[in-house]
């Protein structure tokens, strides 16, 4: 293959904006899927993905493209995930790219995402061809959109493709776009090899498989390969491109993009970012822009029966297999016995494991409250890092505490900004700076705690602006807060599984909304159950959940005994949805209240 | 207590004249001719079910609905003959049929009493016209103390009334004038349900609507509790969570229910306990008339199912501790091989320890009185 005729490129955009049709249709496009195979929006492979309509792990495929001027091409369509959760791995992604299609809803706009993923497309050197999709909706408004790009994002707005993924209206445009303004990559064939991992996955026959674009060199079938990184050596069993199913090749050379298999047991050994090379002629430096995943965010995971702890290890292993951003290990807690200590990437990365092993696992879990890591500077000069509420040290001992700072990228209409301003001060937001992008959006930048972005923030940045705020953001590194332990008592016993970390301003209300909340979802039971926040020894709040009256069913439905069971059956198995910590039972939302109040 | 009933037989009758709002037991309204057609194909179930039990005696007959009194006497007469004369029932056998006071007439009760009939079950659900009138009950109060005239002029002396509390609108006062009705008017046996808003219904859709004012909990409690206090002030002990009567008046027919007895069920929709086989009869009119008519028995049932030896003692403890007397220890341990705190050590623990079940010096299993307002939690402990 002429490495002249390779073109390897990404589409980046916001949520919704259109990406997953988009490459459907230039799948189409290419005759790589003909309209008859296509289900809709074949990228996304997972169920759910596409439930969410998010791509959470990208893929590349490779495209046969014959230019108007007659000149066949090699296109390579790496994926990205769109999620904030996932930005490092859409760097990944974009590093193996030379161009990058942004796509901008004609109706919507520019949003934080867009921003977001095109300065990491910069900074990559990528290509930009704007692409304003959706042309085709009453509410279009191109014009609106190509004087965003002009004003803020410094694009010329006349190189913007306008295009509708729904009717295939210029898509033609684009791949012309594609092969004449994106570059061909560079790389030579006599050089020791570096090939970039972009992504993995893990295959139940062929162990990880990582998703490699070459950058230097050559990598054959048969070869020993070294991770750079990790060290480990491996035997090339198979190389493969993707149209979009895998084809074998022999080989893969400079600017190609592929992936490689060579009986590596877990995704541990194929990491995002890492440098294959060679073992026999070692490239002397690895890739730039390699970082091991790091959690940001910690929860516990329970089994609600304590038989199935064996099985949620096992289900942990398995997608742990395939994600090697996913941390677990054994925790105990005294209220909810034996589960895994877990950590994310993000909240959304946490919903999306809970799910699967909800769903795919068939577990039934107890999810508690996310937290993040807090560093905790003792008075006797040492620093331990906790991300469990329970396993803060005692309070005399603490010298101050340090909580993780992200710095915000908010993309608001203008008539919003007065609400959006107002929700960060209140969660302790610090502000930083405020631009206009056109005369109606505004991008502020907020420094804010992680810790309150977990709790709901998204949910009431959307409702304070009606859905039109869209929000991103990075770690910007650890600050000192007044942060304190807020305890939960439930019939005067403290549940740890319910701590939290607050800061000590919000406490007090935290306490009184938390105790409100907990009474809402805390069923009556046989007795009534007394719930208390507590600081330290000292009682906050306090509401109490009243006794159940009555809970008797009247009828005896004839002789028919089977549906009686039924019935008796079905609200047993409400109840297992439950914990029971003593006396009490505790639904799962309990765990997770303290998101939910504020 | 008299004794014990052995074996008994349920018939449904699944037609109405109107649907009640809040009911979902199997009935229809139909027209005389599917009635007609529908009473063919009963007939042939009747016979097969009748050589299913040739050399079996029974001890109750319990013909319910639907609205069994609807039927015209020549069908009710018809009824009665077919049934007594294909099944062998012994000397004191309970023998009920439901009715409802707006379609009793002097002559159906004549009819009823000439077969046997001994005991009337009759749904009366309120003595308040407005609930009767909310409720869908094509009866008045003035219905009532008719037909109950009636049914005593006949020689009835073994009558039993269905009332409804947590119904719309109702409240505590009104609940205790109904009861205080129902004790004047001498009845020998009350079933007092509270409303269970059963999905399909019309009740149901409201109350998702929002239409319905349901007594809260704390009220419905306060009338089931009333209930408990009150009957068995009036000389009629309560004996199960619904069900009152006056001393040796008890229903046995559905004792056989509570206390894991056999029972034949005939009609659409019935559901039957026949050696060892719990069936159900289907709700599909129209499949259960051609079944029939082609003897495809088995293509009639909605339900078949051989429970198991632990099935067996789930669904006897989910059903006897309905029972205020409770479950006999030692007839269980006989009955299963193994003693009720063998059986489900956990959970006879975990229930003792919250006061939801207590022993008696006797040998008794029994709900306390927090397990008769709490009695799902006991029910359904035993489920596996």
């Amino acid at each position: 293959m002429k490495q002249d005729k390779i073109r390897n490129f990404c589409i980046i955009a916001h949520i919704d904006h259109g990406k997953s049709t988009l490459a459907d249709r230039i799948l189409e496009k290419t005759h790589t899927l003909s309209e008859r195979d296509m289900s809709e929006q074949v990228l996304d492979s997972m169920d759910l993905e596409r439930e969410r309509g998010i791509t959470i792990k990208l893929q590349a495929v490779r495209l046969a493209y014959t230019a108007s001027s007659g000149e066949e091409y090699t296109l390579n369509l790496i994926d990205t995930p769109g999620h904030v959760d996932f930005s490092y791995e859409v760097s990944r992604s974009l590093a193996a790219c030379e161009g990058a299609l942004l796509v901008i809803d004609a109706s919507q706009g520019i949003e934080a995402q867009t921003l977001a993923n095109l300065y990491l497309a910069l900074e990559h050197d990528l290509e930009i061809i704007p692409v304003i999709n959706k042309i085709d909706l009453p509410s279009a408004d191109p014009q609106r959109v190509m004087n965003e790009l002009e004003e803020s994002l410094g694009l010329d707005a006349s190189e913007a493709i306008l295009t509708s993924a729904k009717t295939g209206q210029g898509i033609d445009d684009i791949l012309e776009a594609i092969v004449k303004r994106v570059p061909a990559p560079g790389g030579n064939e006599e050089n020791p090899l570096q090939a970039m991992i972009f992504d993995s996955h893990f295959d139940v026959y062929r162990g990880a498989v990582a998703y490699i674009r070459v950058m230097e060199g050559r990598l054959s079938v048969g070869d020993k390969i070294k991770m750079m990184a990790t060290g480990r050596t491996f035997e090339v069993s198979e190389l493969g491109v993707f149209r979009p199913a895998m084809v074998s090749v022999s080989s893969l050379g400079p600017g190609e993009v592929g992936c490689v298999i060579a009986s590596m047991k877990d995704v541990k050994d194929t990491r995002v970012g890492d440098t294959i090379t060679l073992s026999r002629r070692p490239a002397p430096n690895s890739l730039a822009g390699y970082r091991p995943a790091k959690p940001m965010v910690f929860c516990g995971l329970y089994p609600v029966d304590n038989e199935q702890y064996q099985d949620l290890r096992d289900a942990l292993d398995r997608l742990q297999l395939n994600d090697a951003a996913l941390s677990y290990e054994p925790e105990t807690s005294a209220a909810l016995g034996f589960g895994y200590r877990c950590g994310f990437l993000g909240l959304l990365h946490m919903e999306i494991i809970q799910e699967r092993l909800e769903r795919e696992f068939k577990l039934n879990l107890i999810t508690t409250a996310p937290s993040v890591e807090y560093h905790i500077h003792m008075n006797n000069g040492s620093e331990v890092s906790i991300d469990n509420p329970s396993s803060l040290p005692k309070v005399i001992d603490i010298d101050f505490i340090e909580e993780p700072f992200v710095m915000a990228t908010i993309m608001v209409p203008e008539e919003f900004v007065g609400p959006v301003m107002e929700l960060c001060q209140d969660k302790r937001g610090i502000f930083s700076n405020m631009e206009y992008i056109t005369t109606e959006r505004t991008r502020l930048d907020y420094e804010l705690p992680l810790s309150e972005i977990l709790m709901d923030f998204f949910d009431r940045l959307k409702s304070r602006t009606k859905g039109y705020a869209s929000l991103d953001y990075e770690l910007m590194g650890y600050r000192r807060s007044e942060m304190v332990k807020l305890d939960i008592l439930l019939n005067g016993k403290a549940v740890d599984a319910l701590s939290c970390i607050v800061h000590r301003e919000k406490a007090q209300a935290r306490g009184r909304n938390l105790t409100e909340k907990l009474k809402e979802v805390i069923p009556r039971q046989q007795y009534e159950v007394p719930i208390q926040a507590a600081i330290g020894s000292k009682v906050i709040a306090r509401e109490t959940v009243r006794a159940l009256r009555k809970d008797v069913l009247a009828k005896c439905y004839g002789g028919d005994i089977s549906r009686k069971r039924k019935l008796l059956e079905k609200q047993k198995e409400g109840k297992k949805r439950m914990k029971s910590l003593g006396t009490i039972d505790v639904p799962q939302e309990a765990f997770m209240a303290i998101l939910e109040v504020d | 207590m008299q004794t014990m009933a052995e074996k008994g037989i349920y018939v449904h009758v699944p037609f109405c004249a109107r649907k009640c709002q809040y009911c979902d037991f199997h009935s229809v309204v139909a027209d005389e001719t599917f009635v007609g057609s529908y009473f063919d194909a009963f007939e042939q179930e009747l016979l097969v079910r009748s050589r299913e039990a040739a050399a079996d005696s029974f001890d109750t007959l319990f013909i319910g609905g639907g609205t069994p009194s609807i039927l015209t006497i020549s069908r009710l007469d018809r009824l009665l003959r077919m049934l007594t004369s294909s099944f062998t029932f012994s000397s004191s056998a309970e023998i009920t049929v439901e009715v409802n006071p707006s379609s009793l007439s002097l002559a159906k009760l004549r009819c009823l009493r000439s077969w046997g009939v001994n005991r009337l079950s009759m749904g009366v659900q309120s003595f308040e016209p407005n609930l009767l009138e909310a409720l869908g009950r094509l009866h008045t109060v003035e219905q009532v103390f008719q037909s109950l005239r009636s049914a005593r002029q006949v020689g009835f002396d073994n009558i039993s009334m269905d009332l409804m509390f947590g119904l719309p609108d109702q409240t505590m006062a009104q609940w205790q004038a109904t009861l205080a009705t129902a004790v004047q008017l001498g009845i020998q046996h009350l079933s007092a349900y509270a409303l269970i808003l059963e999905e399909a219904t019309p009740f149901y859709r409201w109350a998702q609507q929002g239409l319905l004012a349901l007594p809260d909990e704390d009220t419905e409690a306060c009338m089931f509790e009333t209930t408990m206090q009150y009957l068995p002030d009036h000389g009629m002990p309560q004996y199960e969570i619904s069900n009152y009567a006056r001393l040796g008046c008890e229903s046995q027919h559905n004792m056989l229910y509570w206390t894991g007895k056999p029972y034949l069920a005939l009609g659409s929709g019935a559901a039957g306990y026949w050696r060892g086989r719990r069936y159900v009869n289907t709700k599909d009119m129209a499949l259960y008339v051609s079944g029939w008519q082609n003897h495809a028995a088995t293509e009639t049932l909605e339900l078949e199912e051989f429970p198991n030896r632990y099935q067996q003692m789930d669904e006897y403890m989910m059903t006897g501790m309905r029972l205020l007397r409770g479950i006999h220890g030692p007839t269980f341990a006989k009955r299963f091989g193994m003693a009720i705190s063998e059986a489900y050590p956990a959970q006879l623990q975990r229930l003792l320890e919250r006061n939801l079940v207590q022993w008696t010096a006797d040998g008794y299993l029994q709900l306390t009185y927090a397990g008769r307002v709490l009695g799902n939690h006991v029910f359904s402990a035993w489920l596996r």
